[in-house]
């Protein structure tokens, strides 16, 4: 497919429609299951999507501007879906969190192992949403195989080494906090 | 650096753990037909005509709606500045008049001796009377007493 970078603007403007058609159509994936790895919840995560889209149409214009397209989309996504959480804040997480759990493909083939399986996805989600707010991010976007530290730089406005750091420092934090939770769940045993 | 390869080492295990749950959460397969229901969300707002201006239906090209702005603006500064330019003698007039300048000041106290005097003050002048009759004269001869006339005096000689 022709990137949008090689597209010539004039070129763009006529076929504006076809280029985010072709967006739409290659990241639509990848930036739900972005929104969705924040928002935890199907129906926000589609919204965010669309609202993404419907930035982009307004900047059809200079879409023969961006460079990458699909790191372009991610940071549109990830502003569209930092606001809706900070609007929504009140809500409460901690079910989403047991149902999410219980989303995620277990990895025993017994039913015992499946639940064992479920409950340390959700201790480990409880765990991320300790965080602070910048290491979590760094985290959830860094298990995203599509992107590079460079793009996940690129995508919270920052450098790589910050990203680097900032990765490192979640990642003490989260064995730090996955220990203090077992320490906790083999006491109560 | 040590630390952070013997962090590395006794962490590995949970920590490969904790970010294989969020790689999972990543590779969440996105909903059936999300990428048609996006389609048609763009669709819908496209179908959606923009709002046009009142201009627009007009005076179409945006350079026409440029030029029509100018010329709206200079119409309008043209015809305040000659509102203004009309008005201006007429202000002049119906200033009040100034008090005269005072005489020239040579002393410390210029003014202190003038005496402001009223224009009403001004002496009338009379128009001159008119020629009089004859029989008018008359009476009026008798009236007026003539001068005395001194007797002639011969001089005597001694």
């Amino acid at each position: 497919m022709k990137s949008l970078g090689q597209i010539e603007p004039a070129e763009v403007s006529e076929s504006a429609g076809m280029a985010i058609a072709a967006l739409v159509e290659e990241y639509a994936g990848t930036l739900y299951r972005v929104a969705y790895s924040v928002l935890r919840n199907t129906a926000d995560a589609e919204d965010a999507v669309q609202e993404t889209y419907l930035r982009v149409l307004r900047h059809r214009d200079t879409l023969g501007e961006i460079r990458d397209p699909r790191v372009w989309l991610v940071r549109i996504v990830w502003n569209v879906v930092l606001d809706r959480k900070r609007r929504s804040k009140t809500r409460p997480e901690t079910d989403d969190i047991a149902d999410l759990a219980r989303l995620l493909p277990a990895s025993g083939q017994s039913a015992e192992e499946r639940v064992a399986s479920a409950q340390h996805h959700e201790r480990v989600l409880r765990a991320v949403e300790k965080l602070p707010a910048k290491e979590q991010r760094v985290l959830i976007l860094s298990a995203f195989e599509e992107l590079s530290s460079v793009e996940i730089a690129q995508v919270l406005g920052t450098t790589e080494s910050t990203i680097r750091s900032r990765l490192f420092r979640a990642r003490k934090l989260l064995s730090g906090l996955l220990s203090t939770a077992r320490g906790h769940a083999g006491g109560t045993r | 650096m040590n630390w952070d390869q013997d962090f590395d080492k006794t962490n590995e295990g949970t920590r490969h753990d904790a970010e294989e749950t969020l790689r999972l959460l990543a590779a969440l397969p996105s909903p059936e037909a999300l990428t048609s229901r996006v389609h048609a969300r763009l669709q819908a707002t496209e179908a959606v005509p923009a709002r046009r201006s009142f201009w627009s239906y007009w005076l179409p090209a945006q350079r026409f709606q440029f030029a029509g702005a100018a010329a709206l603006a200079l119409a309008v500064v043209g015809a305040t500045w000659g509102v203004n330019h009309q008005h201006s003698p007429q202000g002049a007039a119906n200033q009040t008049a100034r008090p005269a300048a005072p005489a020239a000041i040579t002393g410390g106290f210029g003014t202190a001796g003038t005496a402001r005097v009223p224009p009403t003050l001004n002496p009338i002048k009379v128009p001159p009377s008119p020629h009089r009759k004859p029989g008018a004269g008359h009476t009026a001869a008798k009236q007026t007493p003539k001068p005395a006339v001194a007797p002639a005096t011969v001089p005597t000689n001694p």
